[in-house]
């Protein structure tokens, strides 16, 4: 378990990909969850994992399970996005 | 009512299908994929799960998984998307008119040619038959697992194998096969995977699957909404997106993770077994009943699926189905949509009766099926009036 309390949002390709990514990182102890993502990109409409702890790990372990993101934005102290 | 009409839909549904639905319906109401409130995401949990459960009985990964509503979108699909002006697709001589309609309207639209391949008992030869007919162009495979009108098992492996080393792409249609034969695409040469959810996978009609296991991604049948890239012009170009536009048949995908949870649950091995056992008992006291013509072989297990084709002396196949359908029997008799297979084995004119099984069928339904058999023989024999 990741006592890391920092939250960081990735904006991932589909819903599909934002679960199998909440799925992954719940199996390697992140508290981690799939949410719409309320700033878009000029894209269109996205959604987004958000994850507890340790961004760059999580990113890596996403990355190399092959979940498709497109960008990353963290906050700090715990606050949901 | 005795229901030997699994082939064409599985009967009754188990009990946690009917209740997932329900739930569904009652609960999750919402369009999963497009909206950010709880119940939409709530619901695209739902369908989420049951990509897992399909990928998890197939072997890939969840966004592997595309919902459509039968198998033959997924095979139209498949095929329609794949194939390019002058390219050449080889088909089995056992397909069903889901493959065999969709290569012939491409090929009088002047888009692609065909070959059939026959498929024999030597398993080698059948590989052979369809090597034999590669061209320089041959961009595709279609192949049935299994025939859906006398049973028979194709090797898909072998001819995947075989398709793979010449570099053409392997589509199999699993529509009589799913939840019966292990198929693991982690293992098995096959790109494009299609399956009927209500079939042996026991979801409700009006769901299928195509799973996308190899390169390239089919281009879509249907363009539309997908809830990503929503401002791009053009389809996402991942999976499942790019396949599955417009809102998805809610209620019916959460009861078909039901459905693949019971086969899982039970697995794909016991269950075959299970109807193979009895499918064995019924053939063997049919064959056993003068005035019953036989047209698949003796059940075994990797060769032939649980089901039976039949003719009975003196009787047309649609004739013998009403007189069981007055013994309250349920079966399917006619060409089955597979034109293909009926020619191949010479019944083309008057079709056949198909007896095919499910996981509830039992011996006494059996016994009983063979009792109705006999005596309307018998009737019509002593000229009585049936």
């Amino acid at each position: 378990m990741n006592s890391n309390t920092n939250t960081t949002a990735f904006s991932v390709s589909s819903l599909t990909y934002a679960l199998r990514g909440q799925r992954l990182l719940e199996r390697y102890g992140y508290t981690a969850w799939a949410s719409r993502d309320h700033n878009p990109s000029r894209r269109g409409c996205g959604y987004q994992l958000t994850v507890k702890g340790d961004a760059r790990q999580a990113r890596q372990l996403l990355l190399e399970h092959g979940i498709r993101l497109a960008s990353s934005e963290a906050s700090e102290g715990g606050g949901e996005q | 009512m005795i229901y030997f009409d699994n082939a064409a839909t599985t009967f009754p549904k188990p009990a946690c299908v009917v209740q997932g639905v329900q739930r569904a319906l009652l609960y999750d109401g919402a369009n999963p994929g497009r909206s950010g409130h709880d119940l939409s995401i709530q619901t695209a949990r739902k369908i989420y799960r049951c990509r897992e459960s399909a990928a998890a009985l197939f072997g890939c990964q969840p966004e592997q998984v595309v919902f459509t509503k039968n198998c033959t979108e997924s095979i139209n699909t498949a095929i329609k998307g794949l194939v390019r002006p002058g390219d050449h697709v080889i088909i089995s001589d056992l397909e069903h008119n889901a493959v065999y309609r969709v290569v012939d309207a491409l090929c009088r639209q002047g888009v692609i040619d065909y070959d059939i391949a026959q498929v024999v008992d030597c398993d080698e030869q059948t590989v052979w038959n369809f090597e034999h007919l590669i061209r320089h162009n041959t961009r595709l495979i279609a192949c049935t697992q299994g025939s859906n009108v006398f049973g028979y098992c194709v090797p898909v492996g072998k001819i995947g194998a075989m398709a793979h080393r010449r570099g053409i792409l392997m589509l199999v249609d699993a529509a009589q096969t799913a939840g019966l034969l292990d198929i693991d695409l982690r293992h098995l040469p096959i790109d494009y995977l299609c399956l009927p959810g209500h079939k042996g996978l026991y979801g409700p009609a009006g769901t299928g699957i195509l799973i996308v296991n190899g390169k390239p991604i089919p281009d879509p049948l249907c363009e539309g909404g997908t809830g990503s890239f929503s401002m791009e012009a053009e389809m996402p170009d991942f999976l499942p997106d790019r396949l599955e536009s417009g809102t998805v048949n809610t209620s019916g995908i959460i009861g078909l993770g039901k459905g693949i949870d019971f086969v899982r649950t039970k697995t794909p091995q016991r269950l075959y077994q299970a109807e193979m056992q009895l499918c064995r008992r019924l053939y063997r006291n049919l064959s056993a009943i003068h005035g019953v013509e036989l047209y698949s072989d003796e059940p075994q297990i990797g060769k032939n699926l649980p089901l039976i084709a039949f003719q009975l002396q003196g009787l047309g196949s649609e004739q013998t189905a009403a007189l069981l359908n007055d013994y309250g029997i349920a079966v399917r008799a006619g060409f089955h949509c597979a034109a293909l297979a009926h020619r191949k084995m010479g019944t083309h004119r008057d079709g056949t009766v198909r007896v095919s099984l499910g996981a509830f069928n039992t011996q006494q339904e059996a016994d009983a099926f063979c009792r109705a058999v006999a005596d309307i023989l018998r009737r019509q024999r002593n000229g009585k009036k049936i």
